[in-house]
């Protein structure tokens, strides 16, 4: 049950480099996570983002029925993200959210999608998603990511360390898997609860350094494909060639994250997704990130430059009828072997939202999950 | 508005969330709630979770975690923290939380803050503990919840969401008169860990009532004492229980610690070599514990009320079994609370004997 892994120098695509920590033992107890012959996997990202003028309470509320909904649909889980200080972004305290959308379902598992690690002591988080996996037993994924989730200055709030750029993130892993997994010969502090738990931890990120720590680790890679789309395929292939079996995990399993838009038609969902191309908008030029209704047309409302950065940042959108969305999920599940896509759909009413969560889940039930003899390739 | 007036008194609870051998930390949670049930049926005031870390027979290490799991399972009672030790956290990051539940639970959460670690060195150094100065740490709380950063401020950009605006009822709590002063000096309700520090109890309240100044949050100053109570049906079973939990503490504070020993398991079990001083320290602690039968325990509460001079009182009782720790709430409920029927049955806060006091603090 155990693995012990020596200092390893991983060099990425020059500019990331990373030294995975000295001696890192590695128990856990196997996940089994699905990876043969069956349809597509999906689950729910949440950012649980308010309208103008909304309180959080509301947004939080529409979040519970989603999940109730979702969970009725056969997603597999409903993650929420960690923002801090972002006006219109209702998701920084995550492990309350967690447990507040645990206490409202039955067998979704409910996660962070992800906790930002450098942000918090991992004893603290240790011990919230150790408190959280002994209410729900078998129900809490734990997803971490490095980036600071608001600015500066709220990282400073937030007492992050300003000079920390992500860096010590394998280091902060490794210390939170001391927590999560039993307890060592010696070990003076343990979490309470925590220890011995094994919440199962997905690596989340945008980068190779990311898909590269997971794959060194063993452990699955949720790539966030609606923030950094240009980086999908480097990072999936990277994640996927230097996997390495881990206890936690034997194959590689692949996470994509994706903004998805179903609706009746072509031009209705194309119309839905104006509202998040204007939360992107708005985040460009600095406005708060709210919530907007659907526009007729964005023409108006951005320029050239504007246009560019939004399609840039949300070309990798699954945005249509329900064909188009098909196609979009199969090309994602075949091209970069999604072994679960990881569905955020931003539209502003909450029945277009429910709507197109229904869609995908019949979508994905006709699409065949790539096999596990794909990735031996 | 003194808890002794006309013989009532004001009961709360402090839920450690002890782990009984033989069971599991999610037994230990649901049990939780299974309580909190309990004190909205019979009329406690409100019900607080500590925090506390790297002891596993204490499984409230994240108390806004289990004031969600809590809150969720209850309709009316004030549920909160008791409390979060502040230097363990960014600011920023407690006002998310509790900013969070109040949205979820508008106008029934506390947030009771502490200054202490809730663990040994090493867990703190694992906390990642500031060693920043207290008073500063709390400002920055409440500028946080106020959005009242002066311009200029580094923070002043850095608004919480949720948080800012969504202040919930702030407690500020204490063992010596450090905080008691303080809670006084800025109008906030006061809490005194009576049941580790009761050498205090009379010189807290007294230094809090003297050094109140009214605030826009609270007219008249409101305290809490906390004291460690073991009720059952005779003298003799509620002794037998606190036997028990003494020499599971000793033993927990001897380097050897577990979950609480049954009364039985500490006939049959080891005893010891345990070490004196934490003998002497335990044996200290809890003689000031109010054990036994329900009238034994009403008159000692009632003592404790008109020495101290709180308008409330706030009951931790570690023991080992669920069903047992549950039934001594049940039974102190019994004898001390007004048990009327429209008590019960009612569905709004208001009902409670701190509408008033409610009123006065949600003013903001």
């Amino acid at each position: 049950m155990k693995y012990r892994l020596e200092a390893t120098r991983v060099t990425a695509d020059a500019d990331a480099e990373m030294v995975v920590p000295h001696s890192l033992d590695v128990t856990c107890k196997t996940t089994t996570l699905p990876a043969t012959a069956q349809s597509l996997a999906v689950s729910v990202l949440d950012l649980v983002a308010t309208r103008a003028g909304e309180a959080p309470g509301s947004a939080i509320a529409r979040s519970v029925e989603l999940a109730w909904q979702v969970e009725q649909l056969g997603y597999k889980r409903y993650w929420v993200a960690e923002h801090h200080a972002i006006q219109g972004l209702a998701c920084s305290a995550t492990p309350v959210l967690i447990g507040h959308i645990a206490a409202a379902t039955k067998t979704i598992r409910v996660g962070s999608g992800g906790v930002m690690l450098p942000n918090h002591a991992p004893l603290l988080v240790a011990e919230q998603f150790g408190t959280l996996e002994a209410i729900y037993p078998g129900r809490i994924d734990l997803g971490l990511g490095r980036a600071p989730g608001g600015d500066l200055q709220t990282m400073r709030a937030l007492r992050r360390g300003l000079a920390q750029d992500g860096d010590d993130f394998p280091s902060l892993i490794e210390e939170l898997r001391t927590y999560l997994g039993p307890e060592r010969p010696g070990q003076v502090v343990k979490a309470v609860p925590g220890q011995n738990s094994n919440v199962p931890i997905t690596v989340l990120g945008s980068s190779g350094f990311s898909a590269q720590l997971a794959a060194t680790l063993g452990l699955p890679f949720a790539f966030a494909a609606h923030l950094a789309p240009d980086h999908l395929h480097s990072a999936a292939r990277l994640y996927r060639e230097r996997f390495r079996p881990s206890h936690a995990l034997r194959e590689p399993y692949l996470f994509i994250a994706v903004q998805v838009i179903a609706a009746e038609t072509d031009a209705a969902a194309r119309r839905l997704f104006t509202t998040p191309q204007q939360r992107f908008l708005r985040a460009i030029r600095g406005e708060s990130a709210e919530l907007l209704p659907p526009a007729d047309s964005m023409e108006s409302l951005w320029h050239d430059g504007e246009r560019t950065a939004v399609e840039n940042r949300l070309h990798a959108a699954i945005v249509g009828s329900d064909a188009t969305v098909q196609a979009g999920l199969e090309r994602l599940a075949s091209d970069a072997h999604a072994d679960e896509v990881i569905v955020l759909t931003e539209a502003y009413e909450h029945s277009d939202r429910i709507d197109s969560y229904r869609r995908v889940a019949r979508i994905a039930a006709r699409i065949l999950a790539p096999t596990g003899e794909a990735y031996a390739e | 508005m003194r808890s002794d007036v006309g013989g009532k008194l004001r009961l709360s609870i402090l839920d450690h969330t002890p782990v009984s051998s033989g069971s599991t930390l999610g037994e230990a949670f649901w049990h939780s709630t299974r309580l909190a049930e309990l004190a909205e049926q019979v009329g406690y005031e409100r019900y607080w979770v500590a925090e506390h870390h790297n002891m596993p027979w204490l499984a409230s290490s994240s108390p806004a975690v289990l004031v969600a799991h809590v809150a969720a399972r209850t309709t009316r009672l004030r549920v909160g923290s008791g409390g979060i030790m502040l230097p363990n956290y960014a600011p920023l990051a407690v006002v998310e939380q509790f900013g969070m539940l109040e949205e979820l639970h508008p106008g029934r959460i506390d947030l009771g803050l502490g200054r202490s670690s809730g663990g040994d060195q090493i867990a703190s150094h694992a906390l990642r503990r500031t060693d920043q100065d207290y008073a500063p740490l709390l400002a920055e709380l409440l500028a946080f919840f106020r959005g009242e950063f002066p311009e200029g401020h580094p923070y002043d950009s850095v608004t919480a969401v949720p948080g800012q605006g969504t202040m919930p009822n702030i407690w500020l709590l204490g063992s010596g008169t450090y905080s008691a002063q303080l809670a006084g000096a800025i109008g906030l309700p006061f809490g005194h860990g009576g049941h580790f520090a009761a050498a205090n109890n009379v010189a807290a309240v007294e230094a809090y009532r003297q050094s109140f100044r009214p605030s826009p949050a609270l007219q008249k100053p409101y305290a809490i004492v906390s004291v460690g109570v073991i009720c059952a049906e005779t003298d003799e079973i509620a002794e037998r229980h606190h036997h028990a939990a003494y020499v599971s503490t000793v033993r927990n504070l001897s380097g050897t610690p577990g979950p609480l020993l049954s009364p039985d398991e500490v006939k049959t079990g080891p005893q010891g070599p345990w070490s004196v001083a934490q003998e002497q320290y335990v044996t200290e602690l809890f003689s000031s514990h109010i054990v036994g039968s329900p009238s034994t325990v009403k008159t000692g509460l009632q003592a404790l009320a008109q020495r101290t001079g709180a308008d409330e009182i706030m009951i931790a009782t570690i023991m080992h079994g669920y069903q047992d720790r549950l039934r001594s709430y049940e039974l102190i409920a019994d004898a001390c609370l007004p048990r009327n029927s429209e008590q019960v049955g009612n569905t709004s806060t208001d009902s409670t004997s701190t509408a008033g006091f409610v009123g006065e603090l949600r003013n903001r």
